[in-house]
């Protein structure tokens, strides 16, 4: 089987862009004890989840022995790093590596996908693997998936962060192999979504993750979200010394079980963001992992359907089988109840500040008389919900986490 | 003061860009921008590459970070005026990473 991966980079991982945690067992499976080869920058043993009110932060911090031995659980990644080695794999599996060439269309006849278009230049190919991230303009060009809504979609936005080694290593308490993942609620300017702060080597990787929707009717730039972000006192601390080296975005679709789409047709799959294979529960954002167990799938369900003697649909549907079978199906399955969550407004600014506002009553003494956790509650909700809401809110993220 | 804040022009100006400087990947149709209401992709970009200019939308296109923000705010908050494409092959946004990454061999 003849192999031409086309990129319209200069070079792979130039064009990439995504928050930099790689989830290490399913990619394992594909590349076995690939951290002995592969450029990934540190074990992830320690995850932190924030609610920011301004001025004042309450989180909860999980360290983990058992995820700094193999296969481990997460690495962080620099795309402009690992993708020139994923690309080495394929190649050295016999791939025809084509960097620098966009592809304009699909080229179809007669209903089905018979290769691609790339300025004057056609390819013609039995089956298209189409893994052009979220954006999917060739799909949606060529009728084959719905558009997107702004509803579903998210804006990423982040930065890289030089730090020295030494410095990182001190201020997130970890050796010179592991790391640590911070996961944020709140100081997002009342927009749905959440910040992000992984560590790498010697560089951070900071940003944000907001839905579109909510993103302009904010009337807010991004950056400007950015910036309240990152000068919330907790971020601003982790920062210190630091010089940015690189700003980048992205568009990130919730994906999601109920959101499935077709993900294959006559002489053509679909992998990766582009067929919405992503997992967002808050507390965790999957993507690059789900890319690579898709396109290992995809590529098994192309072999079968060479001995099945076709391209077609029928021939191809042995990928969506496989699909069903890995743990992400299983996964969109376990936290499809985080989906209403998601466009739960409440959480991204009234209970982060609840939150704060109800343990500074807790922990600081005042001259007042003081009051029990239950009143204050009460006090801190008046006028922005009942109490009833904020019980349902929390069977709601119980639910959607937890049971 | 945080001084890993910066203002947008200098964040644009980590990244290195290899301008196609014939054809634009963005185009608008500035009779349906006119009456748009919401006019999203001025305030969504995070490139700010869109800025209402005397009754027309400015586009710097040079700017852009191909997140494709712009378009699905414009398809549906705003009056379908942007058609987006990707820039030809090569051109366009080269992250810094990338385009410093012989020099980052210690890292």
């Amino acid at each position: 089987m003849n192999v031409v991966l086309i990129e319209r980079g200069q070079a792979a991982g130039s064009k990439n862009v995504s928050g930099g945690l790689l989830y290490s067992k399913p990619v394992h499976e594909i590349f076995p004890n690939f951290w002995e080869n592969a450029p990934v920058e540190r074990v992830i043993t320690t995850h932190q989840i924030a609610m920011l009110s301004e001025g004042s932060s309450v989180g909860l911090d999980f360290r983990s022995e058992e995820s700094a031995k193999p296969a481990y659980n997460a690495f962080s990644v620099l795309r402009a790093r690992f993708d020139p080695w994923l690309a080495q794999q394929a190649e050295d599996a016999g791939a025809a590596f084509i960097p620098g060439v966009t592809t304009d269309a699909l080229k179809v006849e007669n209903g089905r996908v018979v290769g691609i278009q790339a300025g004057p230049d056609e390819i013609s190919a039995d089956v298209v693997v189409i893994a052009e991230g979220t954006r999917s303009l060739l799909l949606q060009q060529a009728g084959l998936r719905e558009e997107h809504h702004p509803h579903d979609v998210s804006l990423g936005i982040k930065e890289v962060i030089t730090l020295p080694e030494k410095v990182i290593e001190e201020c997130f308490q970890c050796g010179q192999e592991t790391g640590a993942a911070y996961t944020f609620v709140g100081q997002t300017c009342g927009i749905e979504g959440g910040g992000f702060l992984y560590t790498h080597r010697a560089s951070l990787s900071v940003g944000l993750v907001v839905k579109i929707d909510s993103l302009y009717k904010s009337k807010m730039q991004p950056h400007q979200v950015l910036d309240v972000f990152k000068s919330h006192p907790l971020i601003a601390r982790l920062l210190v010394g630091g010089e940015a080296v690189e700003y980048s975005a992205q568009t990130v679709h919730r994906g999601g079980y109920h959101l499935a789409s077709r993900r294959y047709g006559n002489g053509y799959v679909v992998v990766g963001s582009a067929a919405r294979l992503l997992l967002n529960n808050i507390v965790t954002l999957r993507g690059m992992d789900f890319a690579g167990v898709s396109g290992a799938q995809a590529a098994s369900a192309i072999l079968s359907a060479r001995e099945s003697g076709g391209y077609m649909a029928e021939n191809l549907a042995g990928y969506a089988e496989r699909l069903k079978a890995t743990a992400i199906y299983n996964d969109w399955q376990l936290f499809k109840d985080m989906y209403p969550l998601l466009e739960n407004e409440r959480l991204f600014t009234l209970y982060p500040d609840l939150a704060c506002r109800t343990l500074e009553t807790l922990f600081s003494p005042s001259l007042q008389p003081g009051t029990k956790l239950l009143y204050s509650l009460r006090e801190q909700m008046k006028g922005k919900g009942s109490m009833l809401t904020l019980a349902k809110d929390m069977f709601q993220i119980a639910r959607g986490v937890v049971l | 003061m945080n001084p890993t804040i910066l203002t947008l022009d200098a964040r644009l100006g980590l990244d290195k860009y290899e301008i196609d400087e014939i054809h634009s990947h963005i185009t608008v149709d500035q009779e349906r921008c006119k009456t748009c209401e919401l006019k999203p992709c001025l305030t969504v970009c995070p490139a700010h590459v869109y800025q209402w200019d005397d009754n027309h939308v400015a586009v710097r296109y040079e700017n852009c970070l191909e997140c494709g923000t712009c378009q699905i705010s414009c398809d549906h908050g705003g009056n379908r005026g942007i058609t987006w494409h990707n820039p030809q092959g090569g051109f366009g946004i080269l992250l810094w990473l990338m385009a410093m990454r012989d020099r980052l061999s210690g890292w």
